[in-house]
């Protein structure tokens, strides 16, 4: 019920929007539906209890009989983590549009709750076919984010935005009802898209899986190619520069935020224990593609002379970081990769806003048009910089956290792949730095800089919560990884069970031609 | 042998309530004098929904057969003529204003649309070769008029003109193949014929009786490459003419030859005829969508947009007649007709939108949608809740159905079928979201043109949306309703 609660709350929201006719009681409605929904989910911390396996706060209603389909919600220490992401940036995002947005203001804050009930659904979901409703449920309202309240290529970037992860939408549900059929197959005609059975997959009287490897491998490709497009990995990121700048700040912000995170979130929750032996062969390339995107990323964001476009590259790296922790498929690299998602909504997050503050005060986004704000607007020159430390990864903030864990993960399976992690760490330090020296530091000397005002109290409002997780999750990371540790327990015991004789230990993974099939050797 | 017997009659209640309400129509349209023309539609509206009260009351629990063995009423049938009923309501109370506007509110329109219902109806519960095509020549021919109903306009009559000389010609063709499979068997009966095939085998007679068949049978269903009348006669009829067409006439084809490939070939030449279906299928899927992509008039997209639907429905059509035990449950058929009933909503909305916007005729294009978000906020909803359906996007009932209809081609074992559907679903996202960005990311035109909406235009417009919402949501109920039909079929 709780969780039901949390998910459709904002359609009320939308609902009361629908009737109002002023837009200062819609942009009312909608903070104060937000505040509700983060002040309601902090009861997950009461809720919920680290020490168990498995989910909780589940309800589990049939739905669509003839498919077993079932209305199949719960939560564990992933999605928690996750869902109190989403209500928080939910909340921020609504409260940072009060100025940002002037025209059509019902819509918009309508769209805004819509998504979030999208969102809260997605990670919510623990039956396949309802996910992928809300996966795509969630595509409409950021269209339309994109698409009315955008930069000047909005219409490009919201049908690109669109198309693109239908795209890999499509196939991914390709993928789930292959994994349908193939358990019904293997169960005696009884399918089901419930998570949690398929995780039990059905042994055969010898022990063996059932579930085999050459049924697994095209599922993970097809899955792969529908997650790798929301994450962005490399070569499927090309959708991110155009969406992310061309969104409202708002839009950037749940865009990154949060929209990133579904598509590690979904490698996590279902590529890696219902395809155990296909991820452990597509591990290596997975995390050659997430290197790839590391750097690339960074040197890209190097390049750039905008201020949104530079950050939107910058995400880029950060989740290529992600998915190498994902995919080094042992303890410290999930829970790293947990951490640091995180934290790269908190990061990004923030960082958008800040571009978002400065745009609503200059109009421009060029990195060149800037240079010395930090002399009229201290204020935000501070947050910025807690901002760009959390996110290049230094000590005592959130980013190094969730990197070194990561890097702990990778450098468990190849010392080489996690030198080469570390080359992002270096070159996020180098164009986060250079930026925030070119655009806050040296002199003020054009005139507009000088007319800039600094922040005001909802203005450092939207971002203090950020940084006040930043610092705890950097100083006091304990708890949040005792919550965590449940699923990060679950997804690599799923990956053991399946891959005997493939794991060294607890946190390597090597393999083994003997399998017969082409798997590189590291 | 009886010539027919009383109870044949009851049987076939829901038809003859619309032959005689279309007579009604005609002859009372005769007296009534002008202010009272609204008569004309309350009769076809009574007759209507006396036609679809009789039909739940009498639903059959199993199969009977009337007029010695041509006409069969199973629940299978009845489910069609649920769908067809409902194109026929709203596409009767989409009208009223659009007649006025355009000077056709005469009994005449009424009647032929009722005749054509009847005939749509006689066509999904024929049993024989012959009844199928008695009953879908009076759904043509009454077709053809509608669609030349416009006498003024140019576009209408070479739509009509158009429609009628394709339609017969592949009328002829279909004629032609039944009576080779005459020739074959000595019989028109399905069952029989389907026990005379059997002694017969494979012969190069009944590979061209298929072929020629599946022609006739693919013209009405606007599968390529025997689409080319639908983009004119979409572009070109009147507007309600083409809404209650776009779903009534596919919707009884492919029923009437799904029953006619399913008991009168009875899994004869399945594999040789599945391959033809296939590749009519992926023709249409294909082309059906990346032409849309390039329309400027609503009208026309959504013909294009048909002929992509038509594909999606035989990829179902293909899975239920070439494997009608899939997995021990007739899922393709049940996937068909669930999406028929889904796409009557979505197909039947987008047209009353066009309706709402249209004044003589002249507002078709996609400028004359732009802005509409915020002039008519409540319209353009409710077309966005159309175009996903379309699309196939959750929560949407065209969203189940595709989901369904691909579920089963994949259980059947035609992946790359359902694949080429899926990223065909995808493109045409492309064209559908293009109408709604005019409709929400563009602003109004200056001056902004009155819209002549009427009251049932109104009422079915709400009743649409929300149907495809909640049919999306809770679909339940309605599978169930398609299944048992379907078990009546393939017992």
């Amino acid at each position: 019920m709780f969780l039901s609660f949390l998910i459709f709350f904002p359609l009320v929201g939308v609902l009361l929007i629908t009737l109002v006719r002023d837009r200062k009681a819609a942009k009312g409605i909608a903070t104060l539906v937000t505040l509700v929904e983060f002040i309601v989910s902090l009861g997950i911390l009461q809720l919920f209890d680290p020490s168990q396996k498995g989910f909780q706060l589940v309800l589990d209603k049939p739905w669509i009989e003839s498919f077993g389909i079932h209305f199949n919600i719960g939560l564990d220490g992933l999605s928690a983590v996750l869902v109190l992401l989403t209500t928080l940036l939910s909340f921020i995002s609504v409260y940072c549009s009060y100025t940002a947005i002037t025209e059509r203001e019902k819509e918009y804050y309508a769209f805004l709750l819509l998504l979030e009930t999208g969102m809260l659904g997605v990670f919510g979901a623990l039956d396949l076919f309802l996910f992928y409703v809300f996966w795509e449920v969630m595509l409409v309202p950021m269209y339309f984010l994109i698409g009315i309240w955008g930069g000047e290529r909005k219409l490009y970037a919201a049908i690109k935005f669109f198309l693109y992860t239908l795209f890999g939408s499509v196939l991914l549900l390709i993928g789930i009802l292959l994994i349908y059929f193939h358990y019904k197959g293997v169960n005696a005609g009884v399918g089901t898209f419930s998570l949690v059975e398929l995780m039990r997959s059905p042994v055969s009287a010898q022990g063996e899986f059932l579930w085999g490897l050459s049924q697994q491998w095209w599922v993970f490709l097809l899955f792969f190619v529908g997650f790798a497009i929301k994450v962005p990995m490399f070569p499927f990121h090309t959708w991110l520069p155009d969406a992310h700048v061309e969104a409202p700040t708002a839009g950037s912000v749940i865009l990154a935020g949060v929209l990133l995170k579904m598509g590690t979130y979904a490698f996590i929750r279902f590529s890696l224990p219902l395809l155990p032996e296909a991820s452990v062969i597509w591990a290596p390339y997975m995390v050659y593609l997430s290197l790839i995107g590391i750097i690339y990323g960074a040197l890209v964001s190097l390049m750039q002379k905008d201020m949104k476009k530079l950050i939107a590259y910058s995400s880029v790296s950060h989740m290529g970081f992600v998915t190498a922790g994902i995919f080094a498929l042992n303890h410290d690299g999930i829970a790293g990769s947990i951490i640091q998602q995180l934290n790269h909504g908190l990061s990004t997050g923030a960082l958008f806003l800040i571009v978002g503050l400065i745009y609503e005060r200059r109009h421009t986004k060029k990195i060149a048009e800037f240079g010395g704000l930090s002399q009229p607007m201290p204020i935000y020159a501070t947050l910025f910089l807690i901002a760009t430390l959390s996110s290049i990864g230094m000590p005592g903030l959130n980013g190094f956290i969730g990197e070194f864990t990561i890097l702990v993960g990778v450098f468990q399976i190849s010392k080489t792949w996690a030198v080469l992690a570390s080359l992002g760490i270096i070159l996020g330090a180098a164009y986060m730095l250079w930026l925030y020296q070119r655009v806050m530091f040296g002199p003020c000397d054009k005139p507009e800089n000088q007319r800039v005002w600094d922040l005001n109290g909802r203005e450092i409002l939207t971002l203090v919560p950020l940084v006040i997780l930043m610092f705890w999750i950097g100083l006091y990371p304990g708890p949040t990884f005792k919550m965590i540790e449940g699923s990060v327990q679950t997804t690599v015991d799923a990956l053991r069970n399946a891959n005997e004789g493939l794991y060294d230990g607890y946190t390597n993974y090597q393999h083994s031609s003997a399998r017969g099939t082409s798997g590189a050797n590291r | 042998m009886r010539f027919f017997n009383p109870t044949d009659l009851v049987l076939m209640g829901p038809e003859l309530i619309l032959l005689a309400a279309g007579f009604v129509v005609l002859l009372v349209d005769l007296v009534l004098p002008r202010e009272r023309k609204q008569i004309n539609l309350q009769l076809t509206v009574l007759g209507l929904l006396l036609s679809a009260a009789y039909l739940a009351l009498t639903w059959p629990k199993v199969s009977a057969q009337a007029f010695s063995g041509m006409i069969v009423i199973d629940a299978y049938a009845q489910f069609v003529k649920l769908v067809i009923l409902g194109a026929s309501i709203l596409g009767v109370l989409i009208a009223p204003r659009y007649l006025e506007l355009e000077g056709i509110y005469v009994g005449e329109f009424f009647e032929l649309l009722l005749f054509a219902s009847a005939g749509m109806m006689i066509m999904v519960s024929g049993n024989d070769l012959l009844t199928i095509y008695l009953g879908l020549e009076l759904m043509s021919l009454s077709s053809y008029v509608l669609t030349a109903f416009l006498r003024n306009s140019f576009r209408s009559t070479e739509a009509g003109i158009k429609y009628f000389l394709l339609g017969g010609f592949s009328s002829a063709l279909l004629l032609y193949g039944i009576s080779l499979v005459y020739g074959l068997t000595g019989t028109t009966e399905l069952a029989a014929v389907s026990t005379s095939l059997k002694s017969v085998g494979s012969s190069p007679t009944l590979v061209m009786a298929v072929i020629l068949i599946l022609s006739g049978f693919a013209f009405k269903v606007s599968a390529v490459p025997f689409h080319m009348w639908t983009p004119d006669v979409y572009q070109g009829g009147p507007t309600p003419v083409v809404a209650y067409m776009s779903v009534g006439t596919k919707a009884a084809s492919i029923a009437a030859f799904a029953r006619l490939f399913m008991v009168g070939f009875g899994g004869q030449q399945a594999e040789v005829w599945a391959q033809i279906v296939a590749v009519l299928a992926v023709l249409s899927m294909v082309l059906g969508n990346t032409v849309a992509v390039v329309q400027t008039n609503v009208k026309r997209m959504l013909a294009y947009s048909t002929i992509g639907h038509a594909g999606y429905m035989l990829v179902g059509l293909i899975v239920a007649v070439a494997h009608p035990q899939a997995n021990g449950l007739p899922d393709g058929l049940t996937a068909l007709l669930f999406y028929l009933f889904g796409y009557l909503f979505a197909n039947i909305g987008a047209f009353a939108v066009v309706i709402y916007l249209g004044r003589e005729g002249q507002r078709e294009e996609y400028e004359d949608f732009s802005g509409l978000a915020q002039t008519h906020p409540g319209l353009a909803a409710a077309m966005m809740i159309f175009l996903l359906s379309l699309t196939g996007i959750p929560p949407t009932v065209g969203f189940v159905g595709k989901l369904y209809i691909f579920y089963a081609a994949i259980g059947g074992g035609y992946t790359t079928l359902a694949v080429i559907g899926l990223l065909m679903s995808a493109v045409s996202l492309y064209y559908y979201m293009g109408l709604a960005m005019f409709m929400y990311m563009r602003n109004p035109v200056e001056p902004s043109p009155a819209f002549y909406p009427s009251r049932s235009l109104t009422a079915m417009l709400v009743l649409c949306a929300v149907a495809t919402v909640l049919l999306g949501i809770f679909p339940g109920a309605l599978v169930e309703l398609a299944r048992q039909g379907v078990l009546q079929l393939v017992p």
